[in-house]
């Protein structure tokens, strides 16, 4: 059974805004920790991309995202053809592939997403588009790489 | 065309969704079809009786293009528009009010389309209007609870109704059976039809 559904107002841990940039270090002391990676809006990368951190995506990605334990943020400016595996994925551009969240799945105002969504929680706000099936069904039901290509609901036929 | 002050959204009676509710109260999950738009609402009302939504948005797709004409039927193609995906079962499929913006014969294809989707027992929900006239596009609803929709109207603009009769829907819907129907005191009549099957239902009509 699907748990409740996140408020649509809902303030999620996401990536910030990719303008907040850290104070330079002062020479000789150890480099600044980023918080996230930024794949900024005249980036086109067409493969797979996967990491240990926490990405937003402003630029183009043709290919699979595999960030299971971070936060994947797709930004207005994000135009993804991929399936994207994260622990919190929010969608304010637009995506082409399944989504498989191991804890969250947030569609944005601003979000289009054509696929399907896989994940504990969705939140779809007001004005999204949304085209696809949703799973809110247990999780080891639910992040299966392989799995994608999987017909919707495919063992429930008579 | 009529023109009317953009309408607000209006929250009225659903006694159809609450007959809907009822049937699938104990039903252990089930997978549910909506032809209308993503509302975050209603997909969290869903989740208490589901395991999946298929959202088709259809409503994104009216009106219906002419690329989608399919010349050797006197309907859309269907699956180019909604493009289902192969094998899927639904339990309950929400067409809400979008049986009111096609002729009978669409009407016909569409249900024939989505037979392919239904097991023995499959709830279709949608709504007609008996009115004079109704919204000139497609209305989004939202389940404010189990009796109750708002309508979210789209526009101002009004146009006639096409009034379908019962009859002419049962016979339509050839496998489908009403389950209920309920007239509410604005011009809306709620329907619940079931699919039985192959063997065309005889219906109550």
């Amino acid at each position: 059974m699907w748990k409740k559904s996140e408020p649509e107002t809902l303030n999620p841990p996401s990536v910030p805004a990719p303008q907040a940039q850290p104070a330079p270090a002062p020479r000789g002391s150890a480099p600044p920790i980023r918080e996230h990676a930024v794949i900024g809006p005249t980036i086109s990368i067409k493969g797979d991309l996967t990491g240990e951190e926490d990405l937003l995506i402003e630029g183009r990605v043709d290919g699979k995202i595999e960030l299971k334990r971070h936060c994947v943020t797709v930004g207005k400016n994000g135009r993804i053809k991929a399936d994207i595996y994260g622990r919190i994925i929010t969608v304010e551009g637009t995506v082409e592939g399944n989504l498989y969240g191991e804890e969250q799945m947030i569609v944005r105002q601003s979000g289009t997403v054509h696929g399907n969504i896989v994940a504990p929680r969705v939140a779809l706000e007001d004005g999204s588009n949304f085209k696809g099936s949703i799973d809110m069904s247990p999780k080891e039901k639910t992040i299966a790489p392989g799995a994608q290509d999987k017909p919707f609901m495919q063992n429930k036929a008579p | 065309m009529i023109r009317r002050p953009h309408p607000e959204p209006v929250v009225q009676n659903s006694l159809g969704l609450s007959a809907l509710c009822r049937r699938l109260e104990g039903s252990g999950g089930c997978n549910i079809l909506d032809l209308g738009p993503a509302r975050g609402s209603n997909v969290e009302f869903w989740s208490r009786f589901c395991g999946s939504i298929y959202i088709a948005d259809l409503y994104s797709s009216m009106p219906l293009p002419e690329s989608v004409a399919d010349p050797d039927l006197p309907w859309p193609n269907w699956d180019l528009i909604i493009g289902l995906p192969q094998g899927c079962r639904f339990d309950v499929i929400l067409a809400w009010d979008l049986l009111n913006y096609f002729e009978l014969s669409a009407v016909a294809g569409l249900v024939d389309y989505l037979t392919r989707f239904c097991r023995p027992g499959t709830a279709i929900f949608f709504l007609i209007f008996d009115l004079r006239e109704m919204p000139e596009e497609i209305t989004a609803y939202r389940i404010v609870d189990e009796s109750h929709l708002r309508y979210e109207y789209k526009s101002a603009g009004m146009r006639t109704c096409p009034r379908h009769q019962f009859r002419a829907l049962a016979a339509a819907m050839r496998n489908f059976q009403t389950a209920n129907s309920f007239r509410l005191r604005n011009g809306v009549i709620e329907y619940l039809f079931v699919y039985g099957g192959d063997k065309p239902a005889a219906g109550l009509g």
